[in-house]
């Protein structure tokens, strides 16, 4: 059961990613996969989101982009990284440009893995992080009745 | 497939090249550097509204200085750019210079620097077999049998 | 003179997947100017030819982009076989134009559904991504994914499709197609579309041609130029022309891409017809010398693949120009002119994938 006063909502970035699994997640929210009859919308302002779904892994250029989204964003807060490329580089993590996973800019809490990752692992993943959420709120004690 | 044809070109020229091709219904599709441990060239292709296409393949170094067609063609601004960032090629006269800001790479000039592939030394194979061949007719070396009764050393006693 | 204000748009923005950054010059609500900032996907994946090898390569190339991921592969596998002289059997060619058509299907539905996004049409946006998982259902029974598929090889395919499953994929693109009909209807005659897309971002036949714009982009403007007409795979039997506008605006593209799309049913419908019987791969031997450029036409426009190999089984070279690159002039060349609020829809109108522009 959630404690959580409203549905959880998502801000998306994508960090040097192929795109394979931005159009996933894109694919959670329309018709066959639907995510939005649970109330979870993609917003796209940072400040009214609880969950930041990263998919690409982390270039030069990327770094102050994707901690400036983290540090927008109000707490009790989840990331949630998608694709192997988020996760530590992916295929390209001998690349030059490229520093490795989402996670060494900011801290990650739970890791989609797939290359690109399907639509059910990336409900699964946001559901787990439902539940990271709620351990968070449930931390800062404000469980909302 | 036909192999591909690639005109040479000089530096002087390449601009002169561009305005020629230019005024016979060409226009600029794309242009690419290559660098490899024996040689570095620019390739230019220009392409024409049948599709057929003309490459001309100019010799070039890194910190070289290369002068811009994009007076001729603005489409070769990015390329340009591109270039210089990555090989560290000098165009002269671009028409939008991005100062090195258009991918701003955490290695400097990545692709100036090219690897050598690393050779390995075929092992011959007679010379190998030969080390590790069983010489049947030669009976097993005798060795001490085990004695199980007689206690390990270092044992109480 | 009005007074100048510089707003940014993106990396992150809430229309676009992909991060893009431009700094908009507003006069009052008129944009004077754009400078771009690009990079944010720059990987570089082009040097990792040192470290994987030829047959490997394939897979990285397959994966500069996410939506253009089947014709990227084909022409990496096309570049190497033209280099090494390899002849691959009919059935392999008839089975990457069909992929590649497909993808061309998908990917214009793609954009369609994000087009409509940005001028705020939802529900049009929700249909078209709807009809769009009938397309990846295809995809994951003949190839086994959705977005990443990885059939092509040096040498032809990795996987086979039987005679029984593309009968039946001949009738569930009858469907497809029937349920495109009404959504077309919509980009092409509904009166709010209309509004906000008829005489924006003109572009003339002139500088379509002289600027380097490739692909929709330059067919809506009445220069009738298709990488396919070269007849690479399968496309020399096929029948079909080069779909062409004459308006140049954001209307035009559209209907170039919704036309587009019957047209691939139709040189689908043809493959399935005259498909050969046979095999799909042929062993390959050795290792690739010389080089080649090969032309593809990609949904978004031409692509171009530049390889040189160098006797050992790590490639010297290989380069990818996207269409994207060579749209990016163009675009720099629409912006001046509008108003802010028709600025995600000239973004989208050139169909930008940038991950495949930066690698």
């Amino acid at each position: 059961m959630s404690f959580l006063p409203k549905s959880p909502w998502l801000v998306h970035y994508d960090a040097s990613s192929c795109n394979g699994c931005d159009i996933e997640v894109l694919a959670c929210l329309t018709p066959v996969y639907d995510v939005e009859r649970f109330g979870v919308l993609n917003i796209g302002n940072p400040k009214h989101a609880d969950i930041f779904v990263v998919t690409g892994s982390v270039n030069e250029q990327n770094k102050a982009v994707i901690k400036n989204i983290y540090d927008q964003m109000a707490e009790p807060k989840v990331v949630v990284a998608i694709g192997a490329c988020a996760t530590s580089g992916g295929v390209f993590r001998e690349c030059y440009n490229v520093s490795g996973g989402v996670d060494t800019v900011i801290p990650v809490d739970v890791y989609v893995p797939g290359c690109a990752a399907r639509p059910e692992a990336i409900i699964d993943g946001v559901v787990l992080g439902l539940g990271v959420l709620e351990a968070k709120y449930g931390e800062k004690g404000k469980v909302a009745s | 497939m036909d192999p591909q044809v690639f005109f040479p070109a000089v530096k002087t020229e390449v601009v002169e090249i561009a305005q020629r091709n230019k005024a016979l219904g060409y226009r600029f599709a794309q242009m690419h550097c290559v660098k490899t441990p024996s040689e570095m060239f620019i390739i230019y292709t220009f392409e024409k509204l049948d599709l057929s296409i003309e490459q001309y393949r100019l010799p070039a170094e890194t910190d070289g200085a290369v002068p811009s067609v994009s007076g001729v063609f603005l489409a070769a601004v990015l390329y340009e750019n591109e270039i210089s960032e990555l090989y560290g090629v000098e165009f002269t006269g671009l028409a939008l210079d991005f100062a090195g800001t258009l991918y701003e790479t955490a290695k400097p000039r990545a692709f100036a620097e090219v690897a050598t592939p690393v050779k390995k030394t075929p092992v011959k194979k007679a010379a190998a077999a030969e080390k590790t061949k069983v010489d049947l007719k030669k009976p097993a070396e005798e060795k001490a049998p085990i004695n199980l009764k007689k206690p390990a050393d270092g044992g109480g006693n | 003179m009005g007074e100048r204000t510089i707003i940014p748009f993106g990396p992150q923005h809430p229309v676009l997947p992909e991060p893009l950054h431009l700094d908009l010059i507003l006069e009052d609500e008129k944009i004077v100017g754009a400078v771009p900032s690009i990079g944010f996907i720059h990987r570089g994946l082009e040097k990792l030819v040192e470290k994987r090898d030829f047959q490997e390569m394939a897979f990285v190339i397959e994966r500069i982009c996410g939506i253009c991921s089947f014709i990227h592969g084909q022409g990496y596998v096309q570049t190497i076989e033209a280099v090494m002289g390899v002849e691959i059997p009919e059935r392999a060619k008839y089975l990457r134009s069909f992929w590649g058509e497909l993808s061309r299907v998908h990917s214009h539905l793609l954009w369609l559904g994000l087009m409509a996004d940005a001028f705020g049409f939802e529900s049009l946006f929700m249909h078209c991504w709807r009809v769009r998982e009938k397309v990846l259902d295809i995809f994951e029974e003949t190839t086994g994914g959705r977005v990443i598929f990885s059939v092509c090889k040096v040498g032809g395919l990795w996987k086979n499709v039987d005679g029984d499953t593309l009968r039946r994929i001949g009738g569930v693109l009858k469907d497809v197609d029937k349920d495109i009909r009404p959504l077309a209807d919509v980009f092409m005659r509904d009166y709010t579309v209309q509004k906000r897309c008829v005489g924006l971002g003109v572009l003339t036949k002139e500088e379509a041609f002289q600027l380097g714009a490739v692909g929709p982009m330059l067919r809506a403007s009445g220069v009738a130029m298709d990488a396919r007409k070269l007849g690479y795979a399968a496309y020399g039997n096929l029948e079909f022309e080069p779909v062409t506008e004459n308006a140049g605006d954001c209307q035009a593209r559209i209907a170039v891409r919704v036309r587009e799309i019957y047209q691939a049913l139709d040189i689908m419908r043809q493959c399935i017809e005259k498909m050969p019987g046979g095999e799909v791969a042929t062993t390959v031997k050795g290792n690739p010398q010389g080089e080649y450029l090969s032309r593809l036409e990609q949904p978004r426009g031409e692509a171009v693949y530049y390889g040189k190999g160098n006797g050992t089984k790590y490639l010297d070279r290989f380069r990818v120009r996207t269409p994207t690159f060579a749209n990016l002039i163009p675009l720099l060349h629409i912006i001046p002119g509008c108003d802010l609020a028709d600025v995600p829809l000239l973004a989208l109108t050139i169909d930008p994938c940038i991950s495949c522009t930066e690698r």
